[in-house]
Order: structure tokens, then sequence, then C-alpha cells
């Protein structure tokens, strides 16, 4: 894991100018002797060395919470939000823009001081297992555009990603009843009655997200809708075709299948342990943390 | 709500303003026109939203550019340069609203206020400069907001909160721009000094007397040099420039005097002078008459006859510190030296020459011979003018014989040559007489009006000794008493004392002064000794606790309570180990529920516990609590 949390600055072609221009008039003030061009000079210096230390102070001060959404895949983008504090006890930040290690970025006009702002940006992130995002890059021109400079900042940001879901035929896998198989999983579901609105988790479909009522509100909203209960089924990913990750992601996308769609009871073997028939939500989340966490040392 | 373009354009203005109101007076016609004009015509395309070609803009300043540059010459570099900024700086403004161009604009703005100390080193540039540190940072901190978002419109509380930064910059601004005044590298002479020139018109006492040359001698009333000194009398108010000593029958001017004359001052009383010298003559220095030890100029050369001089000449404003034995007379012989100071005209006109011949041939010491000339003068009851002087061919005669007007010049002159006539060895000195005291500043001013020449007659015996022929005449007696008082005088010389500050504070502060303060510094940080330990047990010890006491009581004030620290550490525990994140809208026991070990759902039930029966936690349960703390910080989930 990558903890380098470093700091720089780079300088703008304003920068350069006024650096230049600086340097002119200094010239010209120590060979002409003329104490008004020191004054100027001066001046110019000491904006220089504080827009230096409050571009500098603009930029600490400042934490990241990233808040995933509860069902998270790996190789698949989702919505994350993104907390910025600024826990300055005087100033306020500004023209901040963030970018997160494992990519997203995001732009912040403001923050005031003991505040916070959120904005949402998209994220994918690559591996399954659980997984932190050590810090973020913060860079802001702030005050003045001379100089942009930069600094990594602590985020928290712990997930589980769970296995990419593997779309997989299955219907040379008839009638074993262990990874769940039989007439009715062919059957289409899961695209019944709207049941009720809520939080997009990350794992949904992109056409169940209610567009209209996500403008509306802080959040991204889904539709959730109704599938007839099934017979409970029991899910060995090791007993699936492929190698390690292609059966926790061929697993993975068949428990969503048979929660998701079919509402069945599905329970999980991995290795040895046994996790019981279930059907909540909930449920389904433990089934694909402990997929997502499995590692077979 | 407020649009960030306007108020920028708004600053643009102020700052374009700032830059073009001290530089006004040195501008050709077409730039004082053009630049407001591009202003209006820029408040009226941003009012209208017209917006010009930016191709036009582009031509129009090369053509310009091209204009200047064909100006330019050696002997006046600075003029076309200053034109040229202001036409620029009228350019921007019919530019588009761009960062690029507003910073563009910015510059040229802050060139112009700097070109303008090449004019003048008048104190109000402090107040110029002041005006552009103020809006400068904060059209850069809105620039940057604008770079960002061109059409940013921000609430007035967000726009209060951007301006706050800016302004503590500001306050933050002050001292710092001080410091690196101080500090930043002086050099000892200008390397070019071509640019100064313009700042450094000489205005004083001219290095030859010409009696005759003007029926009417100007007197200007600007400030020739201020002196920081203690109160003195009237009568004692001599300060010396140049002594003249070779007179050709029209012309008195100065020669080097001979190597071996030594004269030591009078008795009288020390009187130390800090001089802030306008720039008088690029030569000679001025201070109270008879000078001596001289500081804080380098290559200034004491010559036996009291006449300080620069040996490279400078044009520029000058300070400098004198101690000067107040004294009319001198101490010291003169030998073969004598006949130097006895040399004469060829063409000397016979009234004079037959008033000498009765002057030596009544005899008596150098002294009587003196009186003699005083006699002579005072009964031809001149009259001390500035108007109606003559000009004839032979002016000193028809001043003493026929006009009977004259200023100090035909005074001094005719005495001094009929001195000579009369066999005593006899010099002019010119400088000033009188002087305006500040009270408020603790020094005298001197203006232009105030040049004086009186002569120094070398008696046997006594030395050279002062003599102001100018005070026999009949209106003598007011000579050097300066203007009266009043309201408005007094407000004047307020109104002086600032400048003189800002003359003796920055306009002078060169590496002489740099070296100083930097020596003075060091002398007192090594010589910074701890107060003795007594005094400071007395004094800092209470102290000291006072504010430990406050310390103490703020840092209990604001600790939190044992649960809440207890809290807050399982709460830091469980989002380190199982990524919850604490909610205003969850308990703790919500946030638990999906955590698959014991420790966390047993903490809750024993805080939970205390909690709803409103009690605080008892010593076995607070014990268990951090039991559980301690096996989660150490990893156990």
């Amino acid at each position: 894991m990558k903890t380098s949390r470093t700091s720089g600055l780079r300088i703008t072609k304003a920068g350069a100018v006024y650096v230049g221009v600086t340097l002119l008039l200094g010239f010209a003030a120590v060979n002409t002797g003329n104490n008004l061009l020191f004054l100027v000079v001066s001046a110019l210096l000491a904006f220089m060395a504080l827009s230096g230390v409050f571009g500098w102070r603009n930029i600490r001060g400042l934490h990241a919470v990233v808040a995933f959404p509860d069902e998270l895949y790996a190789g698949r983008e989702c919505f994350v939000t993104l907390r910025l504090e600024n826990r300055k006890r005087y100033l306020p930040s500004f023209l901040l823009d963030l970018t997160l290690t494992s990519g997203g970025s995001a732009s912040f006009f403001m923050i005031p001081r003991n505040g916070r702002e959120t904005e949402i940006l998209p994220l994918t992130l690559p591996r399954r297992g659980a997984q932190t995002l050590p810090w973020a890059r913060v860079s802001s021109p702030f005050p003045v555009n001379f100089f942009v400079r930069w600094t990594g900042i602590p985020v928290d940001g712990r997930c589980i990603v769970f296995p990419q879901p593997l779309p997989w035929d299955m219907a040379d896998t008839e009638g074993d009843r262990r990874w769940g198989v039989g007439d009715n999983l062919r059957r289409k579901g899961g695209d019944g009655e709207l049941l009720t609105i809520s939080d997009y988790t990350g794992g949904e479909p992109l056409k169940l997200i209610h567009w209209r009522l996500s403008a509306r509100s802080q959040g991204l909203k889904v539709k959730e809708l109704s599938a007839p209960a099934e017979e409970p089924v029991m899910v060995d990913p090791l007993l699936l075709p492929g190698g390690l990750e292609e059966q926790l992601s061929r697993a993975a996308w068949l428990i969503n299948r048979l929660m998701g769609h079919r509402q069945l009871p599905v329970g999980l073997r991995l290795g040895e342990r046994v996790i019981a028939p279930g059907e909540s939500r909930r449920h389904r989340l433990r089934l694909l943390t402990a997929l997502g966490c499995y590692d077979p040392a | 709500m407020i649009r960030l373009d306007l108020v920028l354009l708004l600053m643009a203005l102020a700052v374009s303003l700032v830059g073009f109101i001290p530089l006004f007076p040195w501008l050709g016609t077409v730039p004082k026109l053009f630049l407001p004009g591009a202003m209006l015509v820029r408040l009226f395309t941003q009012r209208h939203g017209y917006r010009l070609d930016h191709r036009f803009v582009t031509v129009g300043s090369v053509a310009m550019f091209i204009f200047y540059l064909l100006r330019f010459s050696l002997a006046d570099i600075v003029g076309p340069a200053v034109n040229l900024l202001v036409m620029l700086l009228g350019v921007r403004f019919l530019g588009e609203g761009s960062a690029r161009n507003y910073l563009q604009l910015f510059l040229l703005a802050l060139f112009c206020l700097a070109a303008s100390s090449l004019y003048s080193l008048d104190p109000l540039f402090m107040l110029y400069l002041g005006l552009q540190v103020i809006i400068f940072p904060i059209a850069l901190v809105l620039l940057t907001c604008h770079d960002r978002d061109p059409s940013a419109i921000l609430v007035p509380a967000r726009f209060r909160s951007l301006l706050s930064i800016p302004l503590v910059m500001l306050a933050f601004s002050v001292p710092l721009l001080l410091f690196f005044f101080i500090i930043l590298p002086r050099t000892q002479v200008p390397l070019w000094n071509f640019l100064a020139g313009s700042a450094s018109k000489t205005t004083g006492f001219s290095e030859t007397v010409r009696p005759g040359s003007n029926a009417t001698v100007g007197e200007s009333k600007s400030v020739v040099f201020r002196a920081e000194c203690v109160r003195l009398s009237p009568g004692e108010l001599y300060w010396r420039g140049i002594t003249l000593n070779r007179f050709d029958g029209a012309v008195w001017s100065r020669r080097e005097p001979p190597a071996g004359e030594r004269f030591a001052p009078g008795k009288g009383r020390v009187v130390t002078q800090q001089f802030i010298l306008e720039p008088v003559s690029p030569r000679y220095l001025v201070a109270l008459d008879k000078p001596g030890q001289l500081s804080g100029q380098r290559g200034v050369i004491s010559a036996p006859d009291f006449t300080l001089s620069r040996r490279t000449p400078s044009g520029g404003r000058s300070a400098y510190r004198v101690d000067s034995v107040v004294t009319p007379m001198t101490r010291g012989r003169l030998g073969s030296e004598r006949e130097f100071y006895l040399q004469l005209p060829e063409r000397i006109p016979p009234w004079f020459r037959e008033q000498g011949r009765v002057l030596r041939e009544r005899g008596g010491s150098d002294g009587e011979r003196l009186t003699g000339v005083e006699t002579l003068f005072r009964g031809e009851h001149l009259l001390y003018a500035t108007t109606g002087l003559p000009v004839s061919g032979e002016p000193l005669v028809e001043f003493l014989t026929k006009n009977k007007r004259g200023n100090c010049e035909f005074f001094a002159s005719s005495c001094a040559l009929l001195l000579r006539l009369a066999g005593v060895p006899a010099r002019l000195v010119g400088g000033y007489l009188g002087g305006e005291y500040n009270q408020l500043g603790g020094y005298y001013v001197v203006t232009g009006e105030q040049a004086h020449v009186w002569v120094e007659a070398y008696l046997e015996g006594t030395g050279w000794v002062r003599v102001d022929p100018t005070r026999w005449a009949v209106n003598g007696g007011d000579l050097g008493r300066g203007a009266g008082r009043g309201a408005f005088r007094s407000f004047l010389l307020a109104a002086d004392t600032i400048t003189y500050f800002w003359n003796r504070q920055v306009i002078t502060y060169d590496l002489e002064r740099q070296m100083e303060l930097f020596t003075e510094t060091g002398r007192r940080l090594q010589g910074t000794r701890l107060p003795a330990p007594k005094r400071f047990l007395t004094f800092m010890l209470p102290a000291a606790m006072l504010v430990f006491l406050w310390w103490g009581v703020l840092l209990l004030r604001r600790r939190p309570s044992r649960e809440a620290r207890l809290i807050k550490a399982f709460m830091a525990e469980l989002r380190r180990l199982y990524g919850v994140e604490a909610s205003p809208d969850a308990g703790l026991r919500e946030l638990t529920a999906g955590i698959d070990s014991p420790d966390p759902a047993r903490f809750v039930e024993i805080h939970n516990g205390a909690l709803y029966r409103d009690r605080p936690l008892l010593p076995e349960e607070m014990r268990e609590l951090r039991g559980i703390l301690r096996r989660m910080k150490k990893g156990e989930r």
C-alpha cells in the first residue's frame, strides 16, 4: 500500500511572469538606488511570500471521507460520495481539486472553516477484497494563480470489493442443487412491480436508477422491484468452472441472479466455511463479502 | 448575487487609476486622453455586451510599440517608456476579459506607479502604493477564481469569505513590506543612474556669485534642506555651503585653497545636525557654520576653508550628520597664504580703487579697516532688496553710489573687494541664512529664498571672522528672521513634518544607514541580558502562573467526559477495523448490528445499559469496556 504523502508546487506561466517582473524591478531598484522602487519590490516580495504561506495553509487541515455504496464490484464503475472536511479553525479553503489515488477526482470552490462539502464521483476499483484508500492528492492555485500547490491528505475510505460478476450459461449445471440449478433458474424474474425506492448501493443496473428522484435528493435512488420467492439453493464456487477468480466471479453473478432476480434463499459453501441459506439483502451482502474476502491460503 | 467579472473590472479600473494619476503630469496629451477613453469604452462595451475584435487590439498594440520605440533616445528613455506603458494599459482595457489580459493590466498599472517614482519622490507615492497594496491582492485572488470560472456568481456570504483571505494577507503584508525594504541590498552608488535623472533637478545655491547679472533675483520657496537639531538663535543660523575665494571683477568663484592653510573653529557650542538635503548642489554640502565631523556620506572632503564637498558629484537627495561648532570665528594664522586672499581683479573700478586707497592710508589694524568699511556702507544708507538691482557695466559702483539697492551678493562682493583693496584678506561664503523651526519634528526647514552670501575677513591675531555686510543695510535688522507665525503657517509646518520623516526614513535610506542598522541590531543582540533573577521572579513568575492556570481551565473545560472519550475511541476502532462510519441517524446498536464479532456487541450492551438507566458507568463496567478497546486496538476482530 502506498502511503506517501509528499507535497509540492508547480509554477504557472502567470507566476513566472510575476517572478520576472519582481526581479526586473528589483534590479532597477538596486541599480538606481531609488527607494520608491525598493518599496514596490518589497510589496511584490511580501505579497509573493504571503501568497505562498496562505496557499500552503489553504491545502492543509483537510480530511477526505469516501462513503462507498454497499455493493462494490471489482472492475465495475460505481458512484461514491466524497466528503471533504476543512478542519482549520480560522481559514476557509478555496479552489480545491481532489484526486483519489485509485482514480476519480472532484473540485470544490470553497469549504468554510470547520465545514464540509460533498461531491459524488465515479470510481472503479480493479481488485476484489478489503481495501483502503490510503490518501488523496489535493491541489489548488489559491490564493493567486502563480503557483499550484499540492499535497497528500488522509482519506477515510475502507471498503470490501466484491468479485466482478461474470455471467455464465447455467444449462449444463441443471439438476445440481449445490450451486442452484433447476428449471426455475432459467425463468425470468426480478422485474416485477415497484416495491419501494431505496438508496443506490452500487450493484443495481443503471436502468433501475430513478434519475428524477436522484436529481431532487442528495444521493442516487433506485427502484426495487418485486419477484416471487423460490426454494433454497446452496452455492459452492469451488465447483464452478474456471480458475479461482473466475469461480468467485461466477458465484457472485449467481448469487445476485438467484437472490436479486428470483429472490431465492441462497447459502454458500466456501471451503470449510458454510453460510446457511437466507434471502434478505443483508444476507446477500454477507455472501458477497465472504466471496470478496475469500483467501484460500 | 455578485458577478465576479464585474467586480474584477472595477478592481482593474481602480488599480489603473492609482497607477495613472501619479504619472499624469508627465504624460503626453495622447496617453492622457487615451487611457480614460479606453476605460469608458470598456465600461460601455461591458454594459451592452459588445466585444471588440482582438485583432484590432493586437494591431493597435504593435503600432503603438513601434511609434514609441522610434522616439527612444539615450537622452530621453523614461519619457517614451511611460507614455508607452499608459497606452498599453489603455489597450488592455479594449481587450477581452480573459485572466491573461487582466493580469497584464494589473502588472502594467504597477509599472506605471513604479515609473512615477522616476519623476517624483513625493510622500503621496506612499498613498498610491498603499492603495495598490490593498487592491492588488484582492484583484489577484478574484482573478484566480475568475480563471477557474469566468462566469462565476457568488452569494454575498461566499464573497465575504473570499475577501477575508486577501484582507488577512494585507494585515501581514505591511510588516513584511517594511522588513523587505530594510534588508534588500543597496549599492554604494547607483550603477546606472540615467533613470534617476528626471527626479533630480537641482535648486539651490550657485557655485559662483555674479552681482549685476539680473535686475531681479528669483526667490524659490521650495525646500532646500531640512536639518534636525536643537533650536538656535536667529543670529546663529548661518548655513555654510561654499567658500568663494577668487574675484575676476565680475564673478566670484572657487579655487582650491592654499595647501598650508590650517584653521580650527573658534570657541562655541557643538551642535549636531541631521541633514536631509534636497538635490541642491551636485558637489557641495551645507552645515552650520563652522562644520566639523561629518558622517553618513562616503567620499566627502572637508577643505581647510570649511567647505564640504563630495568627491563624486551626485544629483540625488542625501542624508548626513554633521557636528558643527557654532561660532563666527576661527583660530589659526595665515602665513604665505595671505597673498592668495588679497588677489585683485585686473580691472577695478576707479571708485573702489580710491576707497581702498583711503582705507589703506588711514592705516590701523585689520579690525579698524573692517570698521572703516562698515562705516562706509552705513554712511551710504543702502537698502537690501531683490528687485530693481543695478545691471550696468559697473554694478557694484552703481550699487554703492547711485542705486543704493542690492541683494546680499552686492553687499558681500563690494565689502570683500573693499577689504582686499584695504589690505585685509577676505573671501565670500555662500550658503543660507535663517530657517523655520518645526517644533513637531524638531528640525529647521530652509527654502531657496534663504540663500545668502556673506564675507569672511581675516583679522591678524584673531583669525577668520564672519562679517555679514547685508546687516549694514538700513533694513538689514530683519535679515534671517523668517516668516511670521499663523494658523496656516503652523498647518504647513505640520504637513511638512510628514515630508521630512518620509525623506528621512524612506527616500534617503541607503547602504550607509543599512549597515548602521545591521551593526546596531547585532550590537544590541549581543548585549542583551536577561533581567536580574529577583525582578524576573517578581514579575514573570506570577504572570506565568496566571497564564498556566488559564490554560489549564481552558483545557479542563474543553476536555470531553470519560464516557465521551470511550465512545470516541470505540468509534475510531469500528472505523479502522470494520469500515463503519459514525452517523447522526444511527445509534451504536445499529452501527454494530452487521459486525460478526462479540466484542463490539458487548461494548454496546454495557454502554447502553448505563445510558438507558441514566447512570454513569460503574468502575467494573469501565474496566471491561477498556479491556474490549484494548483488544480491538490490537486488531482482534
